[in-house]
């Protein structure tokens, strides 16, 4: 080996050490700019910089080629985080959350004794992070960082709160919890101009709840009609093959078909107050949530009511 | 007089009367069209039937009228008298609603609940119901059953409901009967592999006949028990038919307590219409 031979080994040697040692700054510069992002998510009162550093969690890579860090938290992790500190800023008092770190966080809603588990999966293809429960798997809304968007899932709702748990839960107990989630969805809206999809949550007057089949076959308003007979309501015709039900001066049913060339059948709930949903009807009136159980497979909630889809 | 003259004077003798007949109508038509004009529908009612209007006013003074005039008018008129008419019938007969089905055509629905009933017409010109005889029939029977405590359709869906724990049972029983059939069979095959002999052969004949008749019973009710099923359905569906009815005639007997004593005041008022509602007008007159 000649000297130029041996000048040009060392200097090879020399940026390898280089280039490595560079690759080690930019990991530990990486993991520097996580813990700074996660004492953001951690600390910070402001809602921007907490979403922003949410926005960046999901996506980060924390290990580099030379740098692997171990016990990272996933994308979905990060999501139980941002709805924590985001309902701690904001809800506190009459809604708390409590994280705990298992295989990843589960969040567990405080206040309640519906003993219900809830976890974030997040989808990386279309950005939804699915707030689902731990026992049936059942995603509950669908939270959408990049659209900002929050999505109820109708279906989902009445089949873990009125199908499968009902008789595991007080009504008072169901309501809580999901008044918290809303609050928490208004807070998204108005704190950081998300769109908010409450699906059968939704208590304004003038929402159409569609039902999964087009066709209502009249014999299923005949039942609805004698079972309301026997707790003392009425069911009145309204506008000629749609029924309405008066359950009290500041509350009325009404069934109907929307649409005249294609039957499209649904439910409007109408309240004074606008405070009062199809799934609050179903919660609290018995006869009707037997008579929508009875006939679930045609009075359940349209797939077409949700606007994202859910897994 | 010659002959042209006679007839002439035929002529203006026939004129004049024609005359004063076309003079009649007309003031006739002018009173027909004043009473419609001032809402006088009592003036109208007394030209529709003066003799039945005379029997209750007991009014001599009829003017010789005949709204026979206008009978081509019947509908139009008939759609002018009904505002008042409706009016009235709001109050004394609260439960009843009415739909113009055409022109001066009105059906009659008892209550505005879901699938209320077509009770019957209403002849506006005639002040008179006319109800469907075999629902006031079921009305009527409905009141009488109540002694029993029971309700118009009672007896038929207990009936229903007992075929149908029948079919439900003739479902549930299939495994048994399998199980019986199998061993039926196994019974009917040991026969046939005997070799008889003759003074047997009737007794093993008559015991396979008998064997055989079981099976076929039984096959019988397997059949019934593939069909129990739409059958079931059937029943259901007929049941909740039968019970809507109930529910009706229980909203349609609440209904009638909360205007009248009982079925016999309703019908007494309902056969009086026209005298209650002359009377009505007169007393408003």
């Amino acid at each position: 080996m000649n000297e130029n031979d041996q000048n040009k080994k060392s200097n090879r040697i020399q940026e390898g050490l280089n280039q490595r040692n560079n690759q080690l700054k930019d990991g530990l510069n990486n993991g520097l700019k996580y813990t700074n992002l996660i004492d953001q998510l951690v600390k910070t009162s402001d809602d921007y910089k907490l979403f922003d550093a949410i926005n960046s969690l999901v996506k980060f890579h924390l290990n580099t080629n030379q740098i692997k860090f171990v016990d990272q938290y996933h994308s979905a992790d990060y999501c139980a985080l941002f709805m924590y500190r985001f309902i701690e800023l904001h809800q506190e008092e009459n809604f708390k959350l409590d994280l705990e770190n298992k295989s990843q966080l589960v969040v567990k809603i405080l206040g309640t004794n519906t003993n219900n588990e809830f976890f974030y999966d997040y989808d990386l293809e279309n950005d939804n992070a699915y707030f689902k429960d731990i026992k049936y798997h059942l995603s509950i809304f669908s939270m959408n960082l990049k659209h900002k968007q929050i999505r109820f899932d109708g279906h989902n709702l009445m089949n873990l709160f009125i199908i499968k748990g009902y008789h595991q839960m007080t009504v008072s107990d169901i309501k809580n919890e999901l008044d918290g989630m809303i609050q928490f969805s208004h807070n998204l809206e108005s704190k950081l101009d998300f769109s908010v999809d409450l699906s059968i949550l939704n208590p304004k007057n003038n929402i159409f709840y569609k039902f999964a089949k087009n066709d209502l076959p009249s014999y299923i308003i005949d039942k609805l009609f004698i079972g309301a007979a026997k707790n003392d309501y009425m069911l009145t015709s309204y506008h000629h093959t749609g029924a309405e039900l008066s359950l009290g001066q500041d509350l009325q049913l009404k069934l109907f078909n929307s649409n005249d060339n294609i039957p499209t059948w649904g439910i409007v709930v109408n309240d004074k107050n606008q405070q009062i949903s199809w799934f609050d009807v179903i919660l609290h009136y018995d006869f009707l949530r037997q008579w929508y159980l009875d006939n679930i497979k045609v009075l359940e909630v349209s797939p077409d009511s949700k606007t994202l889809s859910s897994k | 007089m010659d002959n042209n003259q006679a007839r002439n004077s035929e002529r203006n003798h026939n004129d004049n009367q024609l005359e004063i007949n076309l003079d009649h109508k007309i003031k006739a038509l002018k009173v027909i069209q004043r009473a419609i004009k001032t809402n006088h529908d009592l003036d109208l009612y007394r030209m529709i039937d003066s003799s039945k209007y005379k029997q209750i006013t007991r009014d001599q003074n009829i003017p010789d009228v005949n709204l026979s005039l206008i009978n081509d008018l019947n509908d139009e008129l008939s759609h002018h008298l009904s505002f008042q008419l409706i009016d009235y019938l709001g109050k004394e007969f609260p439960f009843f609603y009415y739909d113009e089905y055409q022109l001066g055509h009105f059906n009659i629905y008892f209550g505005n609940w879901w699938d209320h009933k077509l009770f019957g017409t209403l002849d506006v010109l005639n002040v008179a119901f006319n109800f469907d005889p075999k629902e006031l029939d079921k009305l009527k029977r409905s009141f009488q059953l109540e002694s029993e405590h029971k309700m118009y359709n009672s007896d038929q869906i207990e009936a229903i409901s007992k075929k149908n724990v029948g079919l439900q049972q003739l479902q549930e029983s299939q495994h048994k009967r399998q199980a019986r059939e199998y061993s039926l069979r196994e019974e009917v095959k040991n026969l046939d592999s005997k070799n008889a002999l003759p003074w047997d052969a009737n007794k093993l004949k008559s015991q396979k006949q008998k064997l055989l008749a079981e099976l076929s019973h039984l096959a019988n009710l397997d059949d019934q028990a593939i069909k129990a099923h739409h059958a079931i359905e059937a029943n259901d569906h007929h049941v909740l038919e039968l019970s809507k009815e109930n529910t009706i005639l229980e909203y349609e007997k609440q209904n009638l307590r909360n205007t009248f004593t009982d079925f016999q005041q309703f019908v007494e008022k309902s056969n009086n219409l026209y005298r209650d509602y002359i009377l009505y007008l007169l007393k408003k007159a």
